[in-house]
């Protein structure tokens, strides 16, 4: 939470707060040079390396404030590089990140790190919290660090572990919880101090399906309460289905920045067509396709027959006829839109 | 207001800390009750000044009355004695921790003449510490006993002074009167010798005359030879004449008568001539006769004055001899005079020797100096003379342990990544972890202090205000090395290690183990500046002797100045470490 009382845009209130002088004067020289055209977070050029290996190569991004914003990448493409550079945790050789506070002010990430650490939230991949202090002792101990005063931690606390689902174990140790419900406290902690941006590192992974869908609930709820949410993770069908906007990450770089059906229309326009047949049998059917060139191509999955084509509808007219005319039936058939998984496969081939 | 903040934040992580620490029970068992644990075992071990469990082993060929006393003397010390029949087992039984340490007595161990009674301590010098207790306490009994026996001894010596003092005293005028004598005898040798030498043995047989003699014998008898023989030829020629006077007389014409008388008378002359011719030869013989007995006794003149040449020559060499032989009398008299002299002068120092000893009692001669070992403090615990070490060692050791233990604890923390991200400067953590180091420890010497003020107090509390001063400038400087040990070290396996080494270090190059002092100089200066060292030393001061801490100042600002020192390492170590492990933890989420 940022301390309200606290003008980011006077000069002599953030002195009185305790910021240093020379750091608040440099900040106010600054804080107008780089536009975020109202951006929450804006990503200015930046690279990074390490041991001479290039990890990220001038990568440019803007978050709009309140969105979900996704990141999606092959495992070490520096998703969490990217967003570690975003909280300041580690430097970049070259560029910025430019941060708006509540009050409006950009504000560099690297040259004021104490100004931005109560815009952010984060949550790593891995939980970040004291393991031997209990769900309750965590926030108040990261709340105190925050600046909250106690009725504030409270307040706060009940507040975040209603949202979490936590509040009947509030005074367990923390590392007694489950993998769940330790992402679920990791977010808490996150969130503690009311921030402006919340990032999530791989927030579903290791989860099952239930807790996956109750977690995306979660974060859709700390999103509608105005909390930007930046999350990376490999669960491309969650980010299609929960992140406004989308980032892939590929090749050092952004490939792609834009909504799911953006980046679709971009790299795919094929359907995904499920067919099961009674037989069991298709390869009369992929004959057919084949020679009528009606799908760019196809995979053989648990019994079924997918196809991926751009002309939907003649595939299945035609698919029904050539059923009928082979003396066997469909059995299950599904037709789905071109997926982000797919759009995602085609850009990082 | 930043201040505040500061003070804020400082408590919330010290109580995290200590709430961290707590629920680690592994951690807090060891860290905080393991010291405790440790001055509660040491005042059970210390809290006596006996060595009631020390075992002897004894060995002697031959047991006597001399070799038994010692060994009673052992036993009634609550040694715990074994006698070895071999001086190989008994030696053995120490390598097998049967005994602590073996005595052996030399063969014929008794007060005798000629006995080199030796008493042999076989020890193993791997306990060191035992070892200097037991021959400390073995010594004691032994010197007991040969006090003892060199009391007897000395009596003996001295009854033995007394009478040569007196005998110098008796014999003294007897030498004295020798020396006179001596004196006498050579001043008398001087004499006869002056004497002897002015005494002129000079002969010279030239002075008789003999060879004058000789000629003048020569012409004597050549001129008695040629008196003879002009008498004889006078005489003849007298006869000659008087028969030419008859013959002329005859011839003549004078008368018969005449002639005849003048015949007769020339007769008469010619008998007269005659008689004269014989009386004259009677003479001459006579004269060849004298002369031939005076030349024989001046032959017997020369020949005795040879003889008294050669006797007069022996004599001069029995003269020159018997004057190098008083020479050589005197020159032994006055060398034994000199030697007289000397004994003389000899026993007179003796004399004032043995007068000079003052101290003639043979329990004063044994024992000049009563050694009286009193304790600065009238206790009777070894626990007081090692309380402030004691105390040193355990805040050096739990501090040591505990910086190390909280800061890896965070290191090692998921919790390091959210740390990072809440708007609390490095310092704060820093001076949190040392905060939360220092009131554990000052929790913990407040509860040794309490304990020890229950079995001392009096002499605790004495100076208890720069006890507590010193105690928190030991505390501090210990949680700083121990922060040190902490941030350079990434795993709780090596920063144990690494403290567990760097307490080792600061142990052995202190005195607890070995003296200082015993340590080659350079060594030495080192460890002056050992940080057990100036605190032990300064805590001794305040703790055992009552002294203001001010009385040893220059260790005092030693120690400011060390703290200080291992506060700015700490921090700088903190800062160098805190990138590389951002680093670290970035490179294991990535």
């Amino acid at each position: 939470m940022v301390d309200d009382s606290i003008d980011f845009d006077n000069l002599h209130s953030l002195i009185k707060a305790g910021w240093p002088k020379d750091m608040v004067e440099e900040h106010f020289k600054d804080s107008n040079k780089k536009s975020a055209l109202g951006s929450a977070i804006f990503i200015d050029n930046i690279s990074k390396s390490f041991n001479n290996t290039q990890v990220l190569d001038k990568i440019s991004l803007a978050i709009n404030p309140g969105e979900i914003f996704g990141i999606i990448g092959l495992s070490g493409t520096g998703k969490t590089t990217l967003m570690n550079l975003m909280v300041g945790f580690i430097e970049p050789d070259a560029g910025d990140v430019v941060v708006r506070t509540p009050s409006g002010n950009n504000v560099s990430v690297f040259r004021f790190p104490e100004i931005i650490k109560a815009i952010f939230g984060f949550s790593t991949q891995y939980p970040s919290f004291y393991s031997k202090l209990t769900i309750k002792e965590n926030l108040a101990y990261f709340g105190e660090l925050f600046g909250l005063s106690p009725g504030q931690i409270y307040d706060r606390s009940t507040e975040l572990l209603s949202l979490v689902k936590l509040s009947r174990f509030e005074n367990a140790l923390a590392g007694n919880l489950s993998g769940g419900m330790q992402k679920r406290l990791d977010i808490a902690c996150a969130l503690i101090h009311k921030p402006s941006i919340l990032l999530l590192d791989e927030p579903t992974a290791d989860l099952d399906p239930l807790l996956r869908r109750q977690m995306w609930k979660i974060i859709r709820d700390i999103n509608k309460k105005g909390t930007t949410v930046i999350v990376a993770s490999h669960f491309i069908d969650e980010i299609e289905h929960y992140c406004s906007r989308i980032a892939v990450l590929n090749n050092k770089t952004i490939s792609f920045n834009g909504s799911s059906d953006d980046i679709r229309r971009k790299y795919t326009t094929n359907f995904e067509v499920q067919l099961k047949t009674s037989s069991g049998k298709y390869k009369y059917l992929l004959d057919y396709l084949a020679k009528h060139s009606l799908v760019a191509r196809n995979k053989m999955l648990e019994g079924k027959l997918i196809l991926y084509t751009s002309t939907p509808k003649r595939l299945l007219s035609d698919l029904f006829k050539i059923v009928a005319k082979h003396r066997d039936s469909i059995e299950s058939l599904d037709l789905a839109k071109p997926s982000l998984k797919e759009a995602f496969e085609e850009l990082v081939k | 207001m930043r201040m505040n903040k500061f003070i804020k934040n400082t408590i919330t992580l010290v109580k995290k800390n200590i709430r961290l620490l707590i629920r680690a029970k592994a951690s807090a068992l060891i860290v905080i009750l393991g010291p405790l644990l440790i001055i509660f075992l040491a005042g059970l071990a210390f809290d006596n000044t006996n060595l009631y469990a020390v075992k002897v082993g004894t060995f002697s060929e031959k047991y006597n009355e001399l070799s038994n006393s010692f060994v009673d003397r052992l036993v009634d010390a609550q040694f715990k004695v074994t006698r070895f029949p071999e001086e190989d087992k008994c030696r053995s039984a120490i390598e097998r921790g049967e005994v602590h340490t073996c005595v052996v007595f030399s063969p014929d161990f008794t007060m005798a003449k000629d006995n080199s009674n030796e008493l042999s301590f076989y020890v193993d010098y791997s306990q060191i510490n035992l070892v200097w207790s037991v021959l400390n306490a073995m010594t004691e009994e032994v010197t007991e006993k040969s006090m003892e026996l060199s009391r007897n001894l000395t009596t003996i010596l001295v009854n033995a002074l007394e009478y040569s003092s007196t005998q110098v005293k008796e014999k003294r005028p007897s030498l004295i009167n020798l020396t006179t004598s001596n004196d006498l005898v050579n001043r008398r040798v001087t004499d006869v010798s002056i004497r002897l030498e002015e005494v002129s043995l000079d002969f010279d047989p030239g002075a008789f005359g003999t060879s004058d003699l000789s000629s003048q014998k020569g012409k004597v008898k050549h001129w008695v030879d040629a008196s003879i023989n002009l008498g004889s030829q006078a005489i003849s020629d007298a006869k000659s004449f008087v028969g030419n006077a008859n013959d002329v007389v005859q011839a003549s014409s004078i008368s018969g008568e005449q002639k005849q008388s003048l015949k007769d008378l020339f007769e008469s002359a010619i008998d007269e001539l005659n008689e004269m011719e014989g009386k004259f030869g009677d003479t001459k013989s006579l004269a060849e006769s004298q002369f031939n007995e005076l030349n024989s006794l001046i032959d017997t003149l020369v020949g005795k004055i040879t003889q008294t040449k050669a006797q007069m020559d022996q004599i001069d060499a029995a003269h020159d001899t018997s004057l190098a032989e008083l020479g050589d009398a005197k020159t032994a008299l006055d060398g034994s005079l000199k030697n007289l002299l000397d004994v003389q002068r000899a026993l007179n120092n003796i004399d004032n020797i043995i007068r000079s000893i003052e101290v003639k009692d043979p329990e004063a001669v044994v024992q000049p100096i009563v050694t009286n070992i009193k304790p600065v403090i009238s206790e009777q615990s070894y626990l007081n003379y090692i309380f402030p070490s004691l105390i040193v060692l355990i805040i050096m050791f739990t501090a040591l342990l505990l910086a190390p233990t909280l800061i890896l604890l965070e290191k090692k923390s998921p919790a390091y990544f959210r740390n990072f991200m809440a708007p609390v400067n490095g310092f704060t953590y820093l001076f949190a972890t040392f905060v939360t180091c220092f009131l554990l420890l000052i929790l913990q010497s407040v509860i040794i202090l309490a304990i020890a003020a229950v079995f001392f107090s009096s002499q605790l509390l004495a100076g208890i205000h720069y006890t507590i001063i010193l105690v928190f400038l030991v505390i501090a400087l210990f949680s700083a090395i121990g922060m040190m040990v902490g941030y350079i070290f990434n795993s709780e396996e090596t920063s144990a290690l690494g403290a567990i080494s760097l307490g080792s270090i600061f142990l052995f190059l202190s005195d607890v183990i070995i003296p200082i002092e015993s340590m080659p100089s350079w060594f030495m200066a080192i460890a002056e500046l050992n940080p057990f060292v100036v605190c032990s030393d300064l805590l001794r001061s305040t703790i055992i002797y009552d002294l203001s801490i001010f009385v040893l100042w220059q260790k005092l600002i030693l120690l400011v100045f060390l703290v200080f020192i291992a506060a700015a390492l700490a921090c700088s170590i903190y800062y160098f470490s805190r990138n590389k492990l951002i680093y670290k933890t970035f490179r294991k989420k990535s």
